[in-house]
């Protein structure tokens, strides 16, 4: 099973020089994330222990996830002058969908039903993208909030990458 | 130490560490990016305070800033302290993120919403540095 998402239990020790104190054992470094993971036993991505039989409820989520990255198709097929700006943002949803599969124990849905009416205008497509982001944002965090430990961490990150979003459509 | 003490002592630092990072990025931006690091770091500092409050209350010490902090590259003019910026939002949001896990309801309410923050802000300085593109798939998941 592919995951596009880096697995928690990567050391984060290369790199992070910087957010480590002068006294380093006081924990600002970011290394020390790795260790709360591993106190946690917060192994997300680890296969095969039991994530088909967990019970999570997302395969609500997991569509609309599909349907969000069906809908950034649309709006580039409707106005493709966005399809630069907006690429990025439609494969994120796509990575976002296949890490909630792997995670849940469920193939990628197809997008069911289908996207309505896309508007022609920019304008128009950036604000029916913006509002569905928000929706989006907003279901992201309420089931992270509910998740078991296992799925919090990639439900969080979904939830702020929805965010960021809004950034690319203003 | 419960874990979620751990994991919010963890974001505790990672915020003290940022409040000092932007010092050194505001001291480099002028005009309206220089404006929104000030707004960047008054943010941080009042998610510190409300963490710290969050500790206190439920009898968890809030670890104290160090007394320095080493920067991960030199800040000596606008790229590199939006450069530093980006980073000290994206080591943040990791702090937030692993400490989802450990935590549970408002509080973890409370991490995921200084998760998000980080991610916004992260993104908003990808794009005053022209960066493309200006998001992450997974922001706060460990590198």
């Amino acid at each position: 099973m592919r995951n596009p998402e880096p697995s928690p239990e990567r050391p984060l020790t290369s790199r992070r020089t910087f957010l480590r104190g002068a006294a380093a054992v006081a924990g600002v470094s970011l290394a020390g994330a790795a260790t709360a993971s591993a106190l946690t036993g917060c192994d997300v991505f680890s296969k095969g222990t039991g994530a088909a039989t967990e019970p999570h409820g997302l395969e609500g989520l997991l569509g609309a996830t599909v349907a969000l990255g069906d809908q950034y198709d649309l709006t580039m097929s409707a106005v493709p002058a966005l399809a630069p700006a907006i690429t990025p943002v439609r494969d994120a949803h796509r990575a976002h969908a296949q890490a909630l599969a792997d995670a849940i124990g469920v193939p990628v849905p197809a997008a069911s039903p289908p996207p309505g009416q896309v508007p022609a205008d920019r304008p128009g497509a950036l604000a029916q993208l913006t509002s569905a982001e928000k929706a989006g944002r907003d279901a992201a965090v309420a089931a992270c909030v509910e998740a078991t430990p296992r799925l919090a961490g990639l439900l969080g990150s979904i939830a702020a990458a929805r965010a960021s979003h809004l950034e690319v459509l203003r | 130490m419960t874990d979620s003490t751990e994991a919010l002592s963890l974001a505790m630092a990672a915020e003290h560490a940022a409040i000092f990072g932007y010092g050194a990025v505001g001291a480099r931006l002028t005009g309206s990016a220089q404006a929104a690091a000030r707004q960047a770091e008054a943010a941080h500092r009042d998610r510190r305070d409300a963490l710290a409050a969050r500790m206190i209350a439920a009898s968890a010490p809030p670890p104290p800033a160090d007394a320095a902090y080493q920067l991960p590259f030199p800040v000596t003019d606008r790229a590199s302290a939006l450069r530093l910026a980006v980073h000290v939002e994206e080591g943040a949001a990791r702090a937030w993120r692993q400490g989802l896990p450990a935590t549970s309801g408002e509080t973890r309410r409370f991490a995921v919403a200084a998760l998000i923050d980080c991610a916004v802000r992260a993104a908003r300085w990808r794009r005053t540095a022209g960066t493309q593109p200006a998001t992450v798939p997974f922001p706060g998941a460990p590198a």
